[in-house]
């Protein structure tokens, strides 16, 4: 089976060969081959996938590279949340806008002219977040700060106009082939109210903003809507599995409520368009879960990537596996602390590590990963320890 | 202050307009209420109500950071009453997010629970380098000093910050630190006076760290 087929099957809960095993490695390769401290036998100019191999596991292609741009185009628009990246299986093309970049050191500062009014954003890249890995550049001025933005923002979504690029995702399709399984991406936020959350606003701003602009938010809202109809039909119809939709559910941040009115609905109008049509559908859920454990099998959600356990949040795998009642692949387990010496020593690694995996028990759909990253000064070795792990005991289904 | 004006305060704090706290606190200051008792018996009595029901789940972030903007209200109208009588705060608190850390959405619960609680807060935002925490802590002379990070490298930043504030200042304030990563035995290895797991253990932990002594 190859793993492409292994994540797969998992995915639609049926049962592989072997438990997939598919770390994600792009934060601690940005940031170690910056450093050039990349550990032997690399060299310093190994790549992702050289690594990835070297580790044994699949390839981990769920999250879009988003600094490594073929052109300014594919990520000028980071500040709204539009993106025209390389693999992506639509493109996004703003009409009725006039675009003005400045550049100011580290920033960028766009500023949108519509028939309408002006808004404005700004985000930067230092080098400190270079160094740190980071890899997506970080909003410091968001596009709406008053309340007669709004309007302007909803025009400029109500007239982005949403292009299959089915041959751009094919591209990525063939270059993942059958290591790994080539996520389709739709959006960071699942729906328009979370994308007014986490790309408009300052994080705390946003909450504040629900009591003083309720109107205002709600309008916006509906702009968006066929924006994000296009790309739902535009995925729905692409040549990919798996699409991917909706980042970071935390119970603080897209609070019970929050996810309940926002968020699963939008999920279950993508996931209706995409079962009949046998595709999957795949969140990132990085972010405390406790609270929203029940209410993601709800959701048509398929794939909850990056689910994070103890000790880095309050839940364990088996709580997780217990609410989702088989309905829904959890994809993740390891939570990134478990990688690092200053966290567990490496007898507390391989104590965690058992018992993770005799939780995982029998390994109906599951996908091991970690949640979310490997970072930076991950001690390498256990990444190669956890694939050893996979192939003495992760023959599917585990009994012992 | 009775039972039934704590409720008063507290229903003015979960109330989406800002002019009904205004006018609760001004008709208790035209009412001769002493204003240590409007902060203490009526705003932060309410204020500690609205914590506890987050902390069960009964209500979400957003309706805390309106209680937290409402209580910051009430609060400067009566700052220049208790200045005058020459009630001194509960404490000075200045908090950051340390460098190379861009997560503030934890910091902002933990500013405003203080808030809430009636400390004067001095956030000093996200990316905090060193010196600029030290500056603060010459120029605000805080009885606490909150940290956050959210990544495991910068969490080790929070060891930097902590050593250097102890190494330049004879009298430090207590260090209290926080953040998904940060654990109890973190906090206890790296020699911070306190660690909170939330906003409201965060309140907690600085009113015991006061009442034996402050700084
Ligand atoms: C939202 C989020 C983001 C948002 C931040 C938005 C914002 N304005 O803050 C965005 C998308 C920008 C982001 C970026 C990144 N993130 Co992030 N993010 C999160 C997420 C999902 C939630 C954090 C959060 O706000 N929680 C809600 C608040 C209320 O909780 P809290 O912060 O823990 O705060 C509470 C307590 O901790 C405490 N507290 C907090 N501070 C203090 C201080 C004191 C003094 C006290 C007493 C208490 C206290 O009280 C608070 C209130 O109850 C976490 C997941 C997680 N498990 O936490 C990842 C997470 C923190 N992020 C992570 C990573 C890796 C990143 C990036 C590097 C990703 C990247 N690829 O670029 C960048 C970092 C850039 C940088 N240099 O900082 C990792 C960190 C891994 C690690 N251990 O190092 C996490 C844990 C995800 C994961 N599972 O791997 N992130």
């Amino acid at each position: 089976m190859t793993y492409k087929e292994r994540i797969l099957k998992a995915a639609r809960g049926e049962w592989a060969d072997h438990l997939p095993w598919v770390p994600r490695i792009d934060l601690w390769h940005n940031s170690n081959s910056m450093r050039g401290t990349l550990p032997k036998p690399f060299k310093q100019d190994a790549s992702l996938d050289e690594i990835a191999d070297y580790i044994g596991g699949g390839y981990h292609k769920i999250v879009p590279e988003f600094l490594k741009v073929r052109s300014p185009e594919d990520n000028i628009d980071r500040g709204i949340g539009v993106y025209r990246l390389w693999g992506m299986a639509y493109r996004p093309e703003l009409i009725g806008v006039d675009r003005e970049v400045k550049k100011e050191g580290d920033a960028t500062l766009v500023t949108y002219h519509t028939p309408i009014g002006s808004v404005s954003c700004k985000y930067i890249y230092t080098e400190e977040m270079k160094r740190a890995g980071a890899s997506i550049t970080w909003i410091t001025e968001h596009v709406i700060k008053e309340p007669k933005d709004y309007k302007i923002v909803g025009y400029i979504f109500k007239n982005i106009k949403i292009h299959p690029d089915y041959d751009n995702y094919l591209e990525f399709q063939r270059k993942v082939g059958d290591k790994g399984v080539a996520a389709a991406f739709a959006n960071l936020s699942a729906s328009p109210m979370h994308h007014i959350m986490k790309e408009f606003l300052d994080a705390t701003q946003f909450y504040l903003e629900m009591y003083d602009h309720p109107k205002e938010m709600q309008g916006l809202s509906e702009d968006m809507e066929p924006y994000f109809d296009q790309i739902f039909r535009v995925l729905a119809d692409s040549p990919a599995e798996v699409i991917f939709s909706g980042a970071n559910y935390d119970e603080m941040i897209t609070y019970p409520p929050f996810f309940r009115e926002h968020i699963i609905p939008h999920l279950q109008k993508l996931a209706d368009l995409l079962h009949p049509k046998g595709k999957l559908l795949l969140c990132h859920c990085d972010g405390e879960n406790k609270g929203l454990l029940d209410l993601i099998p709800e959701s048509g959600m398929d794939i909850a990537e990056a689910v994070c356990p103890q000790p880095m949040t309050k839940v364990t795998i088996r709580e997780v596996k217990k609410a989702f009642k088989g309905k829904v692949t959890i994809f993740g387990g390891v939570p990134s602390v478990a990688l690092l010496e200053e966290s567990m020593s490496d007898e507390e690694f391989e104590h965690f590590m058992k018992n993770l995996f005799n939780e995982i028990k029998p390994g109906d759909r599951f996908i091991l990963g970690v949640s979310d990253t490997t970072p930076p000064d991950a001690k390498f070795e256990r990444l190669l320890r956890i694939t050893e792990m996979v192939q003495d005991w992760g023959k599917l289904p585990m009994t012992e | 202050m009775t039972l039934e004006s704590i409720k008063l305060f507290y229903e003015a704090l979960k109330n989406t307009d800002l002019s009904v706290i205004e006018r609760l606190v001004k008709k208790c200051l035209d009412e001769q209420v002493p204003p240590i008792d409007i902060l203490n018996k009526g705003l932060i009595q309410a204020m500690g109500i609205i914590g506890q029901e987050f902390k069960a789940g009964q209500i979400w972030v957003p309706e805390v950071l309106l209680a937290a903007r409402n209580m910051h209200a009430g609060i400067n109208l009566i700052k220049p009453h208790l200045l005058k009588d020459k009630v001194p705060s509960k404490g000075k608190f200045v908090i950051g997010t340390v460098k190379g850390d861009i997560h503030d959405i934890g910091k902002n619960l933990v500013s405003m629970m203080m808030t809430g609680a009636g400390y004067q807060v001095i956030d000093l935002g996200i990316d905090v380098p060193r010196e600029s925490f030290l500056r603060a802590v010459a120029d605000e002379k805080p009885q606490l000093l909150g940290l956050s990070a959210l990544l495991t490298t910068t969490m080790l930043e929070m060891r930097e910050v902590l050593i250097s504030i102890r190494e330049t200042f004879p009298d430090p304030p207590k260090i209290i630190v926080g953040g998904a990563p940060v654990t109890q035995k973190f906090a206890e290895e790296i020699g911070a006076d306190g660690y909170g797991e939330d906003a409201i253990a965060a309140v907690e932990l600085s009113n015991r760290l006061i009442s034996q002594g402050g700084k």
